[in-house]
């Protein structure tokens, strides 16, 4: 019987994405770009809820990951001819591979020391981004091939969105599946207590580095699917800003969930077109650090105000239960209850009730 | 060896400038424990209101005085707006606060200020100055003087005035402070402003070498973190020791090395400091729990 | 065989001697209680038994392994567990969900098999929960077992973390003042479960300062001071002793709470 929710939730899930489309055929402002854009940040800042909600390590150098995928794609593609499809796997497992030695290095930092570490290590990378030759310094890359599985191109921007977004639906499945297992309350157990996790036998080192590497998989892919829609790449999306952004969506959506950053993505990528139509009224020339007020205020009200997240918040009121992808305010449990010294009389004594 | 002391003379100014970010740095870590990311966009607010008060004709040491009391009382705001009222709140949620501080002020500054950076000519007129074979303009010296000031005048503060000692005995023993009648929250906020202001005068002083334009904050804000951080995050002089070694670290690098990664070079730094040797070189706390 | 073995078991703090030459051992089916004034070094050496601390000289040797200077989630894996005297319960997981943590050195399952949801999976998870529902019934916990573990009663919060420790059915189990801040009831109950847990080679090393329920329940006693064992034996022997005596002043009950 438990077996169907899931499903339900799959095909539910499946079944927006049309809808999304159709609705962006409709309403004026939302375009089918929109859309992808929306999916290809919630897939990659999926990974960075799974660091930074559940293992509680602050990571704002997610972007550098983003641009392992892209960039990877882009190289392998134009300079060596490979297929879209080897290169996007090529990305990811290099991603993981530069995530593994981050999370090693880092593994012992906790809080603002991990935080600036981590941002750092973004801000180094879009530098060098800048810097090489190979990936074309400042001016980028172009000429990068579309996706085709086959003779099935993935040429326009609905196709694009169709694509991303069932694979977004793949990952927040597998995150679900991460999560709750007993690999998922090991890492949710180590976001909360680092010594209490250790001396039930959880290996800190292991889950801490594992789930940088997971985090940096969701990027890497959602940057490589971002490399073969636009064509051109230049280290500019790549930087702090989208760091930020990823930031954003992660807090704002929710740390406790694995939908946050959906909701998250919806939340910012809204508010970049909105800001995108309102304010070249104001200011001329700006390259998109306008937004980032915006972005600032919503983290600072939602932190203050619930230091989880919206959907956390939502799902709060909606009164979820146990078996759901459940919180794990590692990364921001302000509210967490206290304990009561005054402990009531015990329910009862050596129960003999039978446990399921 | 011209080119040396040139390096040198260069780094120890950029130093400087790191130097009183740092300090920022160390006065509110040492108070609250927050790291604040912000910091770097006090400076930058000091840099551009002192550049709106000159253009509109002020004296310069008024404008100056002006920037300095925009970036404390917007230091100040922003404590009791944000920091104060989410106190409870976890390190994490504080820290991505303060993220979001220093994400909104830029913002808000592009949207005042616009995009074009803006400058003024320095304090004091007249050719660079021949140190050792080593050219440093004047504006460099006025910074060092700055600089120096600074560092005094924090000693005065918590060696011999009560106020000073209150927040130092704050940091030492926040419970045992309150017992003596000394207020945390107001600690904290003094904090604030005093990092704040001294942030925003140091921008009015920069304006001349480098220019005041809204995206400055962060990347200073960074640097002065690594100075601190080199410092051992315990003490403000061990942050003008960081500054000063950094400053001369990078400028050394970006003379002999390459000049297009100097920024790169200062992250590395920061990365290298912050996972080899988290308590610095001069501190004991470390960075890693249990 | 003894379950557990110092050697000169020593930590120090730059200057200040938490620990000093502390020669211990370890007995199976049986309740080893360590007491001694605060500041006696008696969290120190249990963070040196779990691997939380690294020794500055001495060795530790548990289940015949040589353990000094393992990590601390090895040791564990053999087979050690604690509880903490400041509770350190899993936020965001239900108690459980908390006690199935407690398990985990018995499960073999990975991001994989969890992602793709493979048989090893669901072995596990089977694993967990047969492990943890053991653990909750002795504990008494199967009313709350879906609730929020930070959101019980204190009392029942330090029912979950025994319950924790239990689930991993260790073979050296480390309680660090488990009946803090509990009352005269309560305090009964837990002593009367832990009382119960000793058997089929389980060892439980105990500090307490409810002195007479310590002394009640446990076979053997550990008198520590400024780092050092002072005396070490039968209840009765050592509430005799001399040293023991004036290092305390009387035996009295200080409550943590």
């Amino acid at each position: 019987m438990s077996r169907l929710r899931p499903l339900a939730a799959v095909i539910a899930f499946l079944a927006v994405g049309p809808l999304l489309l159709l609705l962006a055929g409709t309403i004026p402002f939302l375009l089918a770009s929109n859309l992808v854009v929306f999916a290809l940040f919630a897939l990659a800042a999926t990974g960075l809820v799974l660091i930074m909600g559940f293992s509680g390590q602050v990571s704002l150098g997610h972007a550098a990951f983003y641009g392992i995928g892209a960039y990877t794609s882009a190289i392998l593609t134009v300079e060596a001819g490979w297929s879209p499809l080897l290169a996007v796997v090529v990305g990811v497992v290099i991603s993981g591979l530069v995530a593994a030695a981050l999370g090693r290095a880092v593994f012992r930092l906790s809080g603002h020391f991990l935080a600036m570490a981590t941002l750092a290590f973004g801000l180094f990378f879009f530098y060098l981004l800048g810097f090489l030759d190979i990936t074309g310094g400042n001016g980028g890359r172009g000429g990068i091939p579309k996706l085709a599985f086959g003779s099935f191109e993935v040429l326009t921007d609905e196709r694009m969105f169709l694509l991303v977004w069932v694979l977004l639906g793949v990952g927040v499945l597998i995150a679900r599946n991460v999560v709750q297992s007993a690999t998922g309350r090991a890492l949710r157990a180590t976001g909360s207590s680092e010594v209490a996790a250790a001396c039930s036998g959880v290996n800190i080192v292991r889950v801490k580095v594992g789930v940088f590497v997971v985090g940096a998989l969701y990027a890497s892919l959602a940057g490589s699917l971002y490399a073969h829609w636009v064509t051109y790449i230049a280290p500019d999306a790549f930087g702090l800003l989208t760091s930020i952004q990823f930031l954003v969506i992660a807090t704002v959506g929710g740390l406790g969930t694995v939908w946050g950053a959906i909701v998250g993505a919806a939340f910012v990528v809204g508010i970049s077109e909105l800001t995108r139509e309102v304010v070249p009224l104001f200011v001329e020339g700006a390259t998109g650090s306008y937004e980032t007020v915006a972005y600032g205020a919503a983290l600072i009200l939602v932190l203050v105000a619930f230091h989880k997240g919206i959907a956390d918040a939502v799902l709060d009121a909606v009164g979820r239960r146990s078996r759901s992808a459940r919180l794990a305010p590692a990364a921001a449990a302000g509210a967490e209850v206290g304990t009561t010294i005054d402990s009531a009389p015990p329910a009862e004594t050596g129960v003999q009730k039978q446990v399921r | 060896m011209n080119d040396l002391a040139q390096l040198l003379a260069t780094g120890v100014t950029l130093g400087a400038i790191y130097a009183m970010v740092g300090v920022g740095f160390v006065l509110i870590n040492n108070v609250t424990g927050i790291i604040n990311f912000a910091q770097g966009e006090y400076l930058m607010v000091g840099a551009l209101t002192a550049t709106t008060l000159l253009a509109a004709g002020i004296p310069l040491a008024v404008a100056v005085a002006g920037a300095t009391l925009a970036a404390a009382a917007l230091g100040g705001l922003v404590e009791r707006g944000t920091i104060h009222v989410a106190r409870s709140a976890s390190i994490e949620t504080l820290i991505l606060i303060t993220i979001g501080t220093s994400i909104t002020l830029s913002g808000l500054a592009l949207l005042v200020w616009g995009v074009t950076p803006r400058r003024y000519g320095p304090f004091t007129a007249g050719p660079p100055i021949d140190v050792f074979g080593a050219s440093i303009s004047r504006q460099s010296l006025w910074v060092l003087a700055f600089a120096a000031v600074v560092a005094v005048g924090l000693w005065w503060f918590f060696e011999r005035t009560v106020v000073g000692k209150a927040m130092r005995a704050c940091a030492m023993n926040p419970e045992a402070a309150r017992l003596q009648a000394i207020s945390p929250a107001r600690m904290s906020l003094l904090a604030f402003v005093l990092s704040t202001g001294i942030a925003g005068a140091a921008g009015a002083v920069l304006v001349p070498i480098t220019g005041a334009s809204y995206a400055m904050g962060l990347p200073l804000a960074l640097k002065g973190f690594t100075a601190a951080v080199i410092g051992g995050l315990v003490s403000p002089l061990g942050a003008i020791a960081g500054g000063l070694l950094l400053g001369i670290v990078e400028s050394l690098a970006s003379g002999y090395i390459a000049s297009g990664l100097k920024d790169g070079i200062a992250f590395a730094v920061l990365f290298a400091v912050l996972v080899l040797r988290p308590q610095g070189l001069l501190g004991r706390r470390l960075a890693s729990r249990v | 065989m003894t379950l557990l073995v110092t050697h000169q078991l020593s930590k120090d703090f730059g200057g200040v001697q938490a620990v000093r030459n502390v020669d211990l051992v370890v007995e199976p089916d049986a309740i080893t209680a360590v007491i001694g004034p605060n500041g006696a070094g008696k969290t120190s050496l249990f963070n040196l038994l779990c691997g939380v601390l690294p020794p500055s000289s001495g060795s530790i040797t548990f289940l015949d392994h040589d353990v000094t200077g393992w990590s601390v989630s090895r040791i564990a894996a053999l087979g050690m567990a604690r509880t903490f005297q400041n509770l350190e319960l899993f936020h965001g997981l239900t108690v459980r969900e908390n006690v199935q943590v407690g398990a985990h050195r018995h499960l073999r399952t990975g991001v994989l098999s969890a992602a793709l949801r493979l048989p090893r999976h669901g072995r596990a998870e089977r694993e967990a929960s047969r492990r943890a529902d053991e653990a909750c019934v002795r504990l008494g916990l199967v009313e709350v077992v879906d609730q929020l573990a930070t959101a019980l009663p204190y009392g029942m919060q330090r029912r979950v973390e025994l319950a924790r420790a239990v689930a991993a059915d260790p073979t050296l189990l480390l309680l660090d003042e488990p009946m803090a801040g509990l009352s005269g009831r309560e305090a009964e109950t837990v002593a009367a479960m832990i009382r119960g847990l000793v058997a089929d080679g389980l060892a439980i090393l105990l500090v307490e300062h409810h002195m007479d329920t310590v002394m009640r329940i446990s076979d053997r006693v550990v008198v520590m001071n400024f780092g050092e064992v002072l005396a070490d034996g039968a209840p009765a022997a050592v509430q005799a002793d001399p040293a023991v005596i004036e290092a305390y002043l009387g035996s009295d009950d200080s409550d943590a709470a």
